[in-house]
């Protein structure tokens, strides 16, 4: 791929001359690169279509997923029910593309939440170091140390009525350190550059110099790490619902529906095999997303 | 009177095991040759005894007789003890037990029991009339805090001893060494049926002296005894007692209760040949146990009851109107096949069918009647959003989900929430009058008798009424049935009271428990039997090889 890459960048240098602009170079020659990449085209097709389904599920399906005559109870696939029928007698295939929505709103508030905290606080402490960011670096390090799926697990035992907002505050409390971290340690490296340097011997303010030079600059390797960390988050809250902890009956859940089905594993397999299909495709695409990026934004990897 | 909660707490939180009362109805249990307990007194020749019996339970709260209100501790604790009376399985009539005899004055206020010189305990301390009169003043002593305690308010004396102003019963006597005399607060004739109860079994000095040491390895004077500690969330293990002085059925010689969190792992067990019986299948297996077990599984009839009940402190429930459209909206045969495979019995009311108060078509509104529900609803302006309360971890989502679709199809409702809560916590949203919507509770017999259906939870102001119901004509045909010496008139009241019940719907019946159970080639199907508390009777199981 990286060849490829190589390729494609010498192309561009000769065929397209004209195009400048400093900042830009950086993103537009991520894109050149990406949309070679063929990773990148598998998963953005599914994310669409998937962001679609979350959004509009009536596209995908005409049946009401909270139409559930429990006569109808228990049906393997079939032609009118593609993917069968639930306990409830709910047509499944409506109830499984319904739960996209849950899952990939969490998966997208947990992720750009911490996004925003890691850059807020990345920015600081890797600019100003000194005691700014030993304090920051040891508050981080302090929730770093609780496993994320264990302090989510006991927060949320507590919380009684748990909706979209409960389980993405709680994912948001124990998500955020790993990207702050990532965020300071691409602030310092692009810290130390020269013309960071001159911006500061010019006397320009330090929120300009955050904000033009620095975090265009050091945001690479967080945007990759986003798009990943939202996989792993949409597998976090199946997990944690899964468990129990998580979205509560009546939502419709991807999680909710592992968790009601891991009953009957032996007798109605399909009521586990159709969910996961949805929770693996999702996560994965989120995570090969995340990969490509990474790939073509972040300088140090693009260097391997 | 906090205590009658705890042992329908316990019971229910025990998923299916919440299943109580029996009712030998399923594929067998009628087996005369092992027939009834602690009946007639003659020489025990009985059937063939041998072998041990393997047998899931859960891991018992407590273990003590008069704190035990789980089913857990409860089950092991019969079979380690023997109370004044027993009650026999198949008729549900009080039979002797350390008692040979009673009798009551004309208004059923004082009792007299006559007990065998006979009996001892374990460790060889003989059994007297003061050993009761020891025992039931320990356990009401509120220091010791024992949860059957209010098992006992009936006696004479009860309040004095819980408000502290008295050390001892005033109501329990030993006239002499072998006659026991009770004096009650009011008429109550169920008395007999309810000495049988777990709370009211005697314990030795030990027990007293200390209370934490007894409870790792119980002395009695059941018909096993204990085979070294209760190791925890191992197993209890117990052996024959060679002299018992009661009727022996036979059965295993040693019983092994694996103490197990989840029956799921239990069902494996006993699939790979690791533990013998399984008593109560759990509702996901409901589905798989015939293919698994075609030959060894056994369905009993029990007489838990479960119903919806509804807060009638809220404004919005206070019209029977309403609470009885909600219940007829339901389709209870559509939820009990598709939900449960068919493993529940629609109910009619709190009576289960084991009672002779039973009636099986005494409620109007039991029957699933949509329209009739709908036009009801409105007229009466149901509300137009619920929320449906059950305790959590105990297999209630699936049913719960299905009464809520129906409740929307068939109902102008346009919205329904689930809460559901730890037993413990949701039992307090109910002390603080914090529930706003139906809620599930469930009731298991204690002693199979008319009265323990109805009046801990329905008279007004006892302590698990959780729907404040409160009724004075109900509450007459209460005290008038308990106190009416005449069975077939006690039972006309109870019935008269049920029908009130029915009419005014403080609680929509939902359905009476059924228990599966699954076992190894090595146990006799036959002898097989669920009592009325949901207990297989262990001390009667064939064991065919080991």
């Amino acid at each position: 791929m990286t060849e490829l890459n190589k390729v494609d960048a010498s192309a561009t240098v000769t065929n397209e001359p004209a195009k400048k602009t400093e900042d830009a170079s950086l993103w537009a020659d991520a894109w050149r690169s990406l949309r070679r990449n063929p990773w990148f085209i598998t998963s953005a097709v599914l994310l669409l279509i998937l962001i679609t389904m979350a959004l509009f599920p009536q596209l995908f399906t005409d049946q009401d997923p909270r139409h559930c005559p429990l006569d109808r109870s228990r049906q393997e696939p079939s032609a009118e029910h593609w993917f069968g029928t639930d306990i409830q007698g709910c047509d499944y295939y409506s109830r499984v593309i319904y739960g996209a929505r849950n899952s990939i709103a969490i998966g997208l508030i947990v992720a750009f939440s911490c996004l925003g905290i890691a850059i807020v606080m990345g920015l600081v402490a890797g600019y100003f170091r000194g005691w700014v960011d030993a304090v920051l670096g040891r508050l981080t390090d302090l929730v770093f140390a609780i496993p994320y799926i264990l302090g989510a697990l006991v927060f949320l035992n507590v919380i009684e009525t748990r909706g979209v907002r409960e389980v993405a505050f709680v994912l948001v409390i124990f998500g955020w350190p790993t990207m702050t971290r990532l965020m300071r340690g691409s602030v310092l490296s692009v810290t130390g550059q020269e013309y960071v340097l001159a911006a500061k011997a010019l006397g320009a303010k330090n929120i300009n110099i955050m904000r033009r030079h620095i975090l265009p600059n050091a945001l690479g390797p967080v945007v990759g790490y986003t798009a990943i960390y939202t996989g792993i988050v949409i597998g976090a809250e199946a997990t944690l619902t899964f468990l129990g902890v998580g979205l509560q009956l009546p939502a419709i859940s991807w999680g909710i529906q592992l968790n009601q089905a891991q009953g009957y594993i032996t007798q109605l397999p399909h009521l586990l095999v159709f969910p996961m299909i949805f929770v693996g495709l999702t996560v994965f695409s989120f995570m090969i997303m995340g990969e490509a990026l990474r790939d073509a934004i972040d300088p140090k990897s693009k260097k391997r | 009177m906090n205590n009658r909660t705890s042992i329908r707490t316990a019971s229910l939180a025990v998923a299916a095991s919440a299943a109580l009362v029996l009712s030998a109805c399923g594929g067998n249990g009628d087996d005369d040759e092992n027939g009834n307990g602690n009946g007639d007194n003659g020489n025990g020749e009985a059937a063939e005894t041998g072998g041990t019996l393997s047998i899931a339970n859960t891991e018992p709260q407590n273990f003590m007789p008069g704190n035990s209100s789980e089913v857990g501790g409860s089950k092991m604790l019969e079979q380690l003890f023997t109370g004044l009376t027993g009650v026999d399985y198949e008729t549900y009539e009080v039979v002797p037990g350390v008692a040979e005899s009673w009798e009551a004055n004309d208004d059923a206020t004082v009792w007299t029991f006559e007990l065998r010189d006979d009996w001892t305990f374990h460790n060889g301390d003989e059994i007297t009339a003061q050993t009761f009169v020891d025992t039931f003043n320990w356990v009401v002593d509120p220091e010791n805090g024992q949860q059957n305690a209010d098992f006992y308010d009936v006696f004479l004396g009860y309040e004095d001893v819980v408000e502290g102003n008295a050390d001892e019963l005033e109501g329990v006597t030993a006239v002499d060494d072998y006659t026991l005399e009770i004096e009650l607060n009011e008429p109550f004739s169920p008395l007999p049926m309810m000495l049988s109860y777990t709370g009211f079994y005697p314990v030795p000095q030990e027990a007293f002296d200390d209370p934490d040491a007894f409870e790792q390895s119980p002395i009695g004077n059941g018909e096993y005894q204990m085979d070294g500690e209760w190791e925890h969330d191992v197993q209890v293990a117990m052996d024959r007692w060679e002299d018992w002085p009661g009727e022996s059925q036979g059965g295993p010689d040693r019983i092994e209760w694996r103490l197990y969190a989840d029956m799921e792992t239990a069902y494996l067990d006993v699939q790979a040949g690791e533990l013998d019986l399984l008593d109560t299948v759990p509702a996901p297996q409901y589905g798989d146990y015939e293919a698994s077990f075609p030959e060894n599984h056994a369905i009993f009839e029990t007489s838990s009851f479960e119903y919806l009940g509804f807060p009638l402190y809220q404004e919005e429930f206070e019209d029977p109107d309403i609470r009885q459209a909600l219940s007829m909206a339901i389709d209870r045969e559509q939820i009990i096949e598709s939900i449960y495979h068919g493993l529940r019995t629609p109910a009619t009311g709190p009576i289960p069918p084991m009672l002779a108060e039973y009636r099986e078509d005494k409620c109007d509104a039991c029957e699933y009647d949509p329209d009739t529900a709908a036009e009801l609803y409105e007229a009466a302006g149901g509300p137009s959003e619920l929320t449906i309360y059950f305790n959590s971890g105990a297999g209630h989502e699936e049913w719960v989900e299905s009464i809520s679709n129906m409740w929307q199809e068939h109902l102008p409702i346009d919205d329904i929430e689930f809460q559901s809560l730890e037993f413990a916590q949701y039992l307090d949203l109910h002390d603080d009058e914090q529930i706003d919507g139906p809620f599930r509770l469930g009731w298991s017999t204690s002693y199979p008798n008319a009265q323990y259906t109805m009046e801990p939870i329905y008279t007004t102001g006892v302590s698990s009424n959780y729907t404040h119901f409160n009724n004075e004509e109900f509450d007459d045909l209460i005290a008038q049935a308990n106190a009416e010496t005449d069975e077939d008139a006690a039972t006309e009241l109870y019935q008269q009271a049920e029908d009130l019940l029915l009419e005014e719907m403080p609680i929509i019946p939902l359905w009476y428990g059924q228990s599966v159970m699954v076992h190894t080639d090595a146990i006799d199907n036959d002898s097989l039997l669920m009592d009325y508390r949901g207990f297989t009777r262990v001390e009667q199981v064939t064991v065919l090889e080991d």
